[in-house]
C-alpha cells in the first residue's frame, strides 16, 4: 500500500501519458513520459510536481490532463483500501486549493503562494498532533 | 511522528512549486502545491492509522531466563513479538535493556517485515552491578519513507542481581543452627558496671555519689544502687588464609564465609568493650599478628584487615601429617611485623640485609597460634576459622589454644559444601559431610571447646536432604 511504486500508479501515469498525447500532441506525450520517468526514478511526489511543472508549459487541455493524472496518482498511492486516508487527502488538496484560489482572487500571487505554503504546514502539523492524540502519546497535563 | 529527510524534501518541493508560481507568474502551479500537500497529509493520516492498527494487534514480551543472578553472571533476555493482524509497515523492536547491563552477544535485530505475524530475538547480557534492574518497555519503531514513530510497548521485567558474598550463611552443629556463641559475660559479682543489679540501704563507707536519690526519696531512707560488674575479655581471631580456604565459587569461598563470621565477632567484641586481636596464617606461617586491644582505632584496623583478606595462592600444604609438631625453628620464614613486639623490633636490623630464605611451615596454624598466645598475659577466648583439610593441625591448634586457659571456638568450613562439583553426586557428598561431622564432634567434645560448622545453608540443606532420603530408602 505504501510502496513508492506500484502497478496501479504506473497504470495511472501511462493513461495520463496517453491522454496528454491525445490532447497536446508530442509535447503532451513528452510531458507524460517525463512524469512517468521521474515517478520511476524519484517517486510519486516528484512525479506530481513534474506533472504540474511541465503541465503549465502546455495548452490548458494538456495541463488539465496532467493535473487530473496527478490527482489520480495521489489516490493510487494512498490506495483504495484506506478510504479515510484517501478522503483526508482529497479534502486536504481541495482545501489547500481553495486557500490558493481565494488568496489569488483577493491578493497577489506572492501572497497567495505564501499563504498556500503556510496552510500546508499548518495542516501537516495538525496531522502530526492528531497522530499523537490517536496513539496516546500526549502527556497528561497536571495542575500545579 | 518524526519526519524523515524525504518528508522535508516533499515540503521543499511543494514550496518550490509555489516559488515557481511567483517567478513564472503562473498561479496554476499553486494548485500543484495543493495537490502535493493533499498527498502529504493523506500519507500522514494513513501512517497514523497503520500505527494505530499495529498497537492494537501487537503484543510484546521480554522474558528473562532467570529472575535473579549474582553480580558478574550472565542472563539472557528474549524478546518475543506477536501480531494478531499482519502489519502493512515494517516494525523494528529493541528490548529495553537497562544501562547497567553489558551486552555480551547481541541478537539479530528483530524486524517484522510487512505481512509477518511475529518474531523473536535473544540478547546475552552480563550483569556486573548488584541491585534490582528494571527493564524498560520494548521500543517499537514503525517507519515509512516519510515519517517514523517510536512507541514503548509492554512491561519490562526486573532482574535481581545479588552481590557476590555469602548470603545463606549457616553456623551450627550437624545442620542445626547454633545460637550466637559470643554471649554476655557478666562476672557474676556486684561491682561498678553499667547494668543495674539491686538496691541496698546506705552503709557507712559508701560514697555520696553512689546514693540513688530517687530510691532514697521513695523509700524514705538512703539507698545505694549497685551495678553488675563486667569483665574485659581478650579475644583472639585466628584466620586461616591458606589456599584451601579459596575453595568455593567467586564471592562464596570458605574464607569469605569465615570472614563474615569474624566480622560479626569483631562487631560483638566492640559492642561488649572486649579487647580483640587478630592472627592471620598463610602457608609460610604468621602473616599478620595484631595484638589484643580495645580502642576504636584498633578495632577498625582489625576490621579493615579482615575485609582485605584474600585467600593465598600458594600450593596446598599437606598439614595432615601425623608427625609431631615441628620445632618453632621451622617457622624461620614467617612474616613478623617489627612494630608488633619488642623482640621483632630488636632483631629487625640484623635480618634486614639478609636474603630471605623462605621455608614452608608445615604447621603454620598451630605454630602461629602458639607464638601469638605466648604474648598474651590473660586468658584468651580464641576463635579459630579454618577448614577440614588438615584435621591433625586443627587438633594441634585447639590443644595449644585450650592450654591458654581460655575458651576456644573452632569455626570449621566443610570442604564438601564449598567444592563446585561436590554436590553432583549427593550420596557421596553426604558421606563426606558425615566424615566432617565426626571430626567436628571430636573437636567439640574437647573441654572448653565449641566446634561449629560454617557453610552455605542451601548447599548444606541439599546434602542433608539427600541423606534423609537415603535413610528412608534404606532404613
Amino acid at each position: 500500500m505504501m510502496r513508492e511504486r506500484s502497478v496501479i500508479e504506473a497504470f495511472v501515469l501511462v493513461v495520463t501519458l496517453v491522454g496528454a498525447a491525445a490532447v497536446a500532441g508530442p509535447w503532451g506525450a513528452a510531458a507524460g513520459g517525463l512524469a512517468l520517468a521521474i515517478w520511476y526514478l524519484a517517486g510519486t511526489p516528484f512525479a506530481i510536481a513534474t506533472c504540474w511543472g511541465i503541465g503549465v508549459t502546455l495548452e490548458p487541455a494538456g495541463l488539465a490532463v496532467l493535473a487530473a493524472g496527478s490527482v489520480a496518482l495521489v489516490l493510487a498511492t494512498i490506495g483504495v483500501d484506506d478510504p479515510i486516508a484517501v478522503g483526508v487527502a482529497l479534502v486536504a488538496a481541495l482545501g489547500l486549493g481553495a486557500v490558493a484560489w481565494v488568496t489569488l482572487t483577493a491578493t497577489s500571487v506572492p501572497v497567495a503562494a505564501g499563504t498556500t505554503v503556510l496552510a500546508l504546514c499548518v495542516a501537516s502539523y495538525a496531522a502530526h498532533r492528531y497522530e499523537l492524540v490517536a496513539l496516546g502519546l500526549v502527556p497528561e497535563v497536571t495542575d500545579v | 511522528m518524526q519526519p524523515t529527510g524525504r518528508f522535508w524534501a516533499v515540503v521543499a518541493l511543494a514550496s518550490l512549486l509555489a516559488g515557481l508560481a511567483v517567478l513564472a507568474a503562473r498561479p496554476e502551479l499553486l494548485y500543484g502545491t495543493a495537490v502535493l500537500g493533499g498527498w502529504l497529509i493523506g500519507r500522514q493520516i494513513q501512517f497514523t492509522r497503520a500505527v494505530t492498527a499495529i498497537t492494537a494487534s501487537l503484543s510484546v514480551d521480554q522474558h528473562l531466563e532467570r529472575e535473579a543472578v549474582r553480580s558478574g553472571d550472565r542472563a539472557a533476555v528474549t524478546t518475543v513479538a506477536t501480531l494478531s493482524e499482519p502489519s502493512r509497515l515494517p516494525i523494528r523492536l529493541e528490548p529495553g535493556v537497562p544501562q547497567t547491563a553489558r551486552r555480551v552477544d547481541t541478537g539479530a535485530p528483530l524486524t517484522l517485515e510487512p505481512g509477518a505475524d511475529g518474531g523473536s530475538r535473544s540478547d546475552d547480557l552480563e550483569w556486573p552491578i548488584a541491585g534490582a534492574h528494571g527493564f524498560e518497555p520494548v521500543t517499537v519503531t514503525v517507519q515509512d519513507s516519510l515519517v517514523e514513530e517510536h512507541l514503548a510497548v509492554g512491561d519490562g521485567p526486573t532482574l535481581l542481581v545479588e552481590p557476590r558474598e555469602p548470603r545463606r550463611l549457616h553456623i551450627g552443629r550437624g545442620g542445626d543452627r547454633y545460637p550466637p556463641a559470643y554471649g554476655e559475660h557478666e562476672a557474676g559479682r556486684i561491682g561498678l558496671g553499667l547494668d543495674p543489679a539491686e538496691l541496698r540501704e546506705y552503709q557507712p563507707g559508701d560514697t555520696m555519689k553512689r546514693i540513688d536519690w530517687k530510691a532514697t526519696a521513695r523509700l524514705a531512707a538512703p539507698h545505694i544502687r549497685t551495678h553488675e560488674a563486667h569483665t574485659d575479655r581478650n579475644v583472639l581471631l585466628v584466620m586461616d588464609r591458606r589456599s584451601t580456604m579459596a575453595t568455593g565459587r567467586p564471592g562464596e569461598t570458605k574464607l569469605e564465609y569465615c570472614r563474615e563470621v569474624a566480622l560479626a565477632i569483631a562487631g560483638l567484641a566492640k559492642e561488649h568493650g572486649d579487647r580483640l586481636g587478630l592472627l592471620t596464617v598463610g602457608a609460610a606461617g604468621v602473616e599478620t599478628h595484631i595484638r589484643s586491644g580495645g580502642s576504636g582505632e584498633h578495632l577498625t584496623a582489625i576490621r579493615r584487615r579482615l575485609l582485605s583478606l584474600e585467600p593465598a595462592v600458594d600450593p596446598p600444604v599437606d598439614g595432615d601429617s601425623s608427625d609431631p609438631a615441628p620445632p618453632l625453628s621451622t617457622s624461620t620464614g614467617t612474616l613478623v611485623d617489627p612494630a608488633e613486639d619488642a623482640f621483632s623490633a630488636s632483631i629487625a636490623p640484623f635480618i634486614a640485609d639478609r636474603e630471605p630464605t623462605w621455608q614452608l611451615d608445615t604447621r603454620p596454624l598451630s605454630n602461629g597460634l602458639r607464638l601469638a598466645l605466648a604474648q598474651e598475659t590473660a586468658p584468651v577466648w580464641t576463635f579459630i576459622a579454618t577448614d577440614d583439610s588438615a584435621p591433625q593441625e586443627v587438633r594441634a591448634a585447639v590443644e595449644i589454644a585450650t592450654a591458654s586457659a581460655g575458651h576456644v571456638v573452632v569455626l570449621l568450613a566443610p570442604s564438601v559444601l564449598f567444592e563446585r562439583d561436590a554436590l553432583a553426586t549427593l550420596d557421596t557428598a553426604y558421606e563426606r559431610y558425615l566424615r566432617f561431622e565426626r571430626f567436628r564432634r571430636e573437636i567439640d567434645s574437647i573441654e572448653s571447646v565449641t566446634a561449629l560448622e560454617v557453610a552455605p545453608g542451601d548447599r548444606l540443606s541439599s546434602v542433608l536432604a539427600a541423606g534423609s532420603g537415603a535413610k528412608e530408602a534404606h532404613p
